[in-house]
């Protein structure tokens, strides 16, 4: 795979990634229902498959791309 | 953002988190949960050495964590500050702040399905461990998120033990921590025995 494609796909990945497990974390902080408790497994194993079979894979294979990623959300504050 | 200088443990309205942003405390609906004291002794031990976990650590997380509860910020605060933590090990720091798989403490093993192959999932000692060098039966095309599907049992299972890192607060939204953690938290579990 040509790594501009890796790295847009990285992207999204992570910030698709990001959404999800921050909405729950969000709801949580602002109602206390346990009923919440009952998405965050399957919301979390979610994000967990895109990290495991989409981030890691692409970033072991073009490893400057998680440097790059890191060093870019260190200096902005977000992936951009 | 300075991260060599900044203290290890942080207790704020939010929390009380562990450099460099991992909830130990933090708030669930109106009240504040302490986070396990397994994760925490990974966590905290695994930065500040093992003696940590043998003190105060735990009592005195519970401690802020009621007083966050009450409103009382400072008298939470007082307790973090009570707690005596050595201070982190340089090298951990770099790992942590590198997150590299690629790049574990030495002390992790690399879990690598090839030397511990199982007998495929479905058959009456499926997940067990196989001798190395026979066939499973199964092609190279019968694998998920490049773990074998033999080893799909113990993906799912710390997946388990790992999925709520994904779920803590993080010190800023696009913070790469959680995802970090999570793939530490998921290849130690696999490199785990048993």
């Amino acid at each position: 795979m040509d790594r501009n494609l890796a790295r847009h796909i990285v992207w999204v990945a992570f910030r698709e990634m990001g959404n999800l497990t921050d909405a729950l974390p969000l709801a949580k902080a602002h109602e206390s229902s346990q009923d919440l408790e009952t998405y965050f497994k399957p919301a979390a194993s979610i994000a967990g498959d895109i990290i495991l079979g989409i981030i890691d894979p692409l970033t072991k294979r073009f490893p400057d791309i998680d440097t790059e990623m890191h060093e870019i959300i260190e200096k902005y504050g977000e992936l951009i | 953002m300075d991260r060599s200088d900044s203290p290890t443990l942080v207790c704020t309205e939010a929390g009380v988190f562990a450099w460099p942003g991992y909830a130990l405390v933090e708030r669930q609906g109106a009240r504040f949960v302490r986070a396990s004291e397994r994760e925490i002794g990974h966590l905290v031990g695994s930065l500040c050495g093992a003696s940590v976990i043998y003190g105060p650590l735990i009592p005195t997380l519970d401690r802020a964590a009621h007083w966050l509860g009450r409103g009382e910020l400072a008298k939470a605060r007082a307790c973090i500050a009570s707690l005596r933590i050595p201070s982190r090990s340089p090298e951990i720091e770099k790992l942590y702040l590198r997150g590299a798989v690629d790049q574990l403490p030495p002390f992790v093993k690399v879990f690598n399905p090839d030397l511990h192959p199982r007998w495929p999932a479905g058959q009456s000692d499926g997940g067990q461990f196989r001798p190395a060098g026979g066939n499973s039966g199964r092609s190279n095309s019968e694998s998920h998120h490049g773990i074998n599907v033999a080893v799909r049992p113990k993906a799912s299972e710390c997946n388990d033990r790992c999925y709520r890192i994904l779920l803590r607060s993080k010190p800023y939204r696009w913070s790469p921590i959680n995802k970090d953690a999570y793939l530490r938290c998921f290849h130690d579990c696999m490199a785990e025995d048993g």
